[in-house]
């Protein structure tokens, strides 16, 4: 059966269908293109409207005829722009030309400036096809853009994470290789993280440490999720030790790690700190024991320099036994003066605050310490540098500054060059000194001392400031010289700095707190003893009985009504039942200590003066004390302090009415 | 379905409710992606959940969620992502749906594995359509209301949307009849 296409369906599927006659003149044209230029319509001549772009061939029917078959571009000048490709269809039968096309656009915007849309397209049209294809995968191109820009964003503010974490992130495969580590990286190993890919991790290691992690790795049991800690030592491009606390996880079966994964965290630090933290409570407990044995030793000597004193007086003078009492006495006030530096290193020793320049007490000191340290040593001082006032306690501030001094003439025993320097400095961030003690944000004064002599180990720093601990061999040093400096320093709220290395000398500084107060004036001058024969009843106690003996001695040969306690419970009964003037009350005792006993004794005797002794301060107590406006004396005290106290206090020298 | 669906109902979830709702809505769901990817098949059930998991989160019945996602579909990702496809589907109302059912064939070629609904729409008088929607896919007929509520607007012309007859599965078709004003441009 033979069947044509009518001209009604030839239209719906070609909207923008030809058909010439042999004189080239139009006889049907497409609803697609009629509806474009309505002049264009049936009985025109196609050359009117039309040009051959393509194939390059005369508008002639024998020449369509003869290249029927190619694929032709014809310019629709009725339409500006208007390209239509299709194909020549000759029918010899009736006589004509079919031309079965369609515009050829490359986008939906050339379409639409041809006044065209997709309904313009039959349903069986390629060419809608291609422009939807193109469009919709522009949108997808531009989706892609969009989420690849998500990504890399995502990814810039991870990496941006990791270099500023200070813990360090990797994968290292099986054999420790890196696949992966962050940028932190760099600091220790003087590379890009990139340039690390593929070195051994465990290469960078301590050797104890590498065949530790390296063992772990080998395991076959340390299998997917589990975990590994240790600590590792490893030293960074410039040589230098650190600390590393690692923790691996074994996620070799994850999706997206595929791998063993690494934090690195630097604890060098922070182990330093605690070592240093270890070494100032070692320093506190050897304080603890260095009071507690100089309180003891006080008493001793107290009691020794007590009846040295009164023996001596007894004896004829420049005789053979006021000689002997003489050297006793002697011996026993450097004694004395030994447990005060004892004292002083466990920060018990009584302080005398003033405000001064520590420029003028350098300046002063200068004369004194170039014979100090004698002829071989270059002692020099620029001391402009600082113009601020510290609040402090004179003698200690000289003290310290002797020993430092002392301390570097001692390591450069040929001679040499010793400088002092003094500066203004302002700190804004708080700073751990050497010993692990924390330096407060402020101003301070700061005294550096530098030679040029041995300087000192690791080793020997650590345990510088330790009481009794020396370098110069027995008998050259009592070992209390930089325990003492380290005593002063704390007292007055200070810092040390030490920048020492073996061979090439020390910068030791010492740091002191500006203060912005007034310059205190002259201390007062104490007032004359004037012996004379007492006649008050004292009330001493104090659970020494030595002590108690040796100042009812004393006392009792002034004349004195003495009463003496080795408890405060039988002093308490004591002064129920007698008038007694003047307490001498030791701050520490079974029962209870001073003060209690002093606020316990006035609720008896609301006029009872008080005087009190100790041999070193006590937290807390003494700064009661301090606060009822008590006075102290300091053991060991000579018998001449002891009786100027007593009368002192008896005669009203001092105000006891509680601050 | 494409991640192109899903991405809109990100975007419409976000829009209107913001990021931390979206996050709850896809932990809900049970969805572990941080991102769709336009060109990609996923698998119709994540698309249902999200919009289960919506429903209950914004405490609206699925069909209103449905509805307003067909709207949006039109507004937002057709209008904004396809703006030239849109375009050349129609410059009207009755023009454009006439030219649906060609533009989720076209679409095809971009899209392999879609399994786009059919789309007949016949003028029954001035004013007046019959949509027929046929689809494999069963439950989208509320979301058809939006889509073509969403073209109202997009042809700046009042619609009014019944739904005549709901009919599910191989050859059967959901109808619609659509009333629109006859002042009509491209929004």
């Amino acid at each position: 059966m033979e069947y044509a296409l009518t001209g009604n369906l030839l239209r719906a599927a070609f909207p923008f269908n030809l058909v010439l006659d042999q004189n080239m003149v139009l006889v049907d044209v497409g609803p697609g293109l009629q509806s474009l230029n309505k002049d264009m319509a049936p009985g025109s001549l196609a050359s009117d409207w039309l040009t051959i772009r393509r194939p390059a061939i005369s508008f002639d029917f024998p020449s369509l005829v003869e290249n029927a078959g190619l694929a032709f571009l014809i310019e629709c000048r009725a339409v500006d722009g208007l390209v239509l490709r299709g194909q020549v269809l000759h029918d010899p039968e009736q006589g004509v030309l079919f031309f079965l096309g369609a515009p050829q656009v490359a986008n939906f915007s050339e379409m639409r400036a041809l006044g065209l849309g997709l309904r313009d397209l039959p349903p069986h049209d390629s060419m809608g096809d291609m422009l939807v294809l193109l469009e919709t995968k522009q949108a997808a191109l531009v989706d892609a853009q969009n989420l690849a820009e998500k990504l890399t964003m995502k990814r810039k503010w991870f990496q941006a994470l990791i270099a500023a974490s200070s813990d360090i992130v990797g994968v290292i495969d099986r054999s420790g290789c890196v696949e992966y580590v962050s940028p932190g990286i760099e600091k220790l190993r003087g590379m890009t993280s990139e340039a690390l890919v593929g070195e051994s991790f465990i290469d960078w290691l301590h050797e104890e440490d590498a065949a530790a992690l390296r063992a772990v790795l080998n395991n076959e049991n340390w299998g997917p999720n589990a975990r590994h800690h240790q600590l590792v030592r490893l030293q960074d491009c410039h040589g230098v030790s650190h600390t590393l606390d690692v923790s691996l996880r074994n996620m070799a079966d994850h999706k997206y790690v595929g791998g063993i994964v690494i934090n690195l965290s630097d604890v060098t630090d922070r182990l330093e700190l605690r070592h240093q933290l270890l070494q100032v409570q070692r320093l506190d407990t050897l304080g603890q024991l260095a009071g507690g044995i100089a309180h003891d030793f006080n008493n001793l000597l107290f009691v020794i320099i007590s009846y040295a004193a009164l023996l001596k007086d007894a004896a004829e003078p420049e005789s053979r036994d006021w000689e002997d009492l003489d050297e006793i006495l002697q011996a026993a006030n450097d004694a004395s003066a030994l447990t005060s530096q004892m004292l002083t290193f466990s920060r018990k020793q009584e302080v005398e605050l003033s405000t001064l320049s520590f420029r003028s007490v350098v300046d002063e000191m200068m004369d004194m310490l170039v014979r100090l340290v004698g002829e071989k040593y270059k002692l020099s001082a620029r001391t402009e540098g600082s113009m601020s006032l510290v609040s402090g306690d004179e003698a200690q501030l000289r003290q310290v500054l002797i020993n430092v001094v002392v301390n570097a003439k001692d390591a450069m025993p040929e001679g040499g060059e010793i400088e002092i320097e003094l500066a203004d400095v302002e700190i804004e961030e708080e700073r751990l000194d050497c010993l692990g003690s924390l330096v407060p944000p402020g101003d301070y004064v700061v005294c550096t001392v530098t030679d040029s002599g041995v300087g000192m180990s690791r080793e020997v720093l650590e345990r510088a400031f330790e009481p009794f601990y020396t370098t110069k061999g027995r008998g050259k040093g009592t070992g209390l010289g930089l325990a003492t400096v380290y005593g002063m320093v704390a007292e007055h709220r200070g810092g040390i700095f030490v920048d020492t290395e073996l061979g090439r000398g020390t910068r030791f500084s010492f740091w002191l707190p500006r203060s912005d107060a007034a310059p205190s004036g002259e201390a007062k001058a104490p007032s004359a003893f004037v012996p004379n024969l007492e006649t008050e009843r004292i009330l001493v106690v104090d659970d020494s009985e030595a002590i108690l003996k040796v100042v009812d001695r004393v006392l009792g040969q002034r004349g004195y009504e003495m009463h003496t306690a080795s408890l405060p419970s039988a002093a308490l009964e004591v002064v129920q039942g007698e008038p007694v003037d003047l307490m001498l009350v030791d701050i520490l005792m079974p029962e209870m200590n001073g003060m209690q006993l002093v606020e316990k004794a006035r609720a008896l005797n609301p006029e009872i003066k008080v005087l009190m002794m100790t041999g070193y301060s006590t937290a807390g107590i003494l700064e009661q004390v301090t606060e009822a406006n008590l006075p102290v004396l300091w053991k060991p005290f000579t018998p001449e302090t002891l009786i100027a106290r007593v009368r002192g206090v008896l005669d009203g020298d001092v105000d006891q009415t509680p601050g | 379905m494409y991640g192109l669906v899903n991405q809109a109902v990100q975007g419409m979830v976000i829009a209107g409710f913001g990021q931390d709702l979206w996050e709850r809505i896809k932990r809900d769901a049970g969805v572990d992606l941080d991102a769709f990817v336009s060109m990609e098949s996923y698998d119709d059930s994540i698309t249902y959940s999200l919009v289960q998991a919506g429903s209950a989160a914004l405490d609206m019945p699925p069909e209103d969620i449905l509805r307003a996602f067909g709207e949006y579909w039109v507004l937002v990702t057709a209008a904004e992502g396809y703006p030239e496809l849109m375009q050349a589907a129609g410059s009207t109302l009755p023009e454009f749906l006439g030219n649906l059912d060609q533009l989720h064939t076209r679409v095809l070629m971009t899209f392999p594995e879609l399994r786009p609904p059919s789309f007949n729409c016949k003028e029954v008088r001035p004013g007046e359509l019959c949509v027929k929607y046929m689809s494999e896919r069963v439950g989208l007929a509320p979301m058809v209301v939006g889509l073509l509520e969403g073209l109202g607007k997009h042809f700046n012309t009042q619609v009014e949307v019944t739904l005549v007859g709901v009919a599910e599965g191989p050859g059967a078709a959901t109808e619609f009849r659509v009333l629109y004003g006859m002042a009509e441009s491209p929004a």
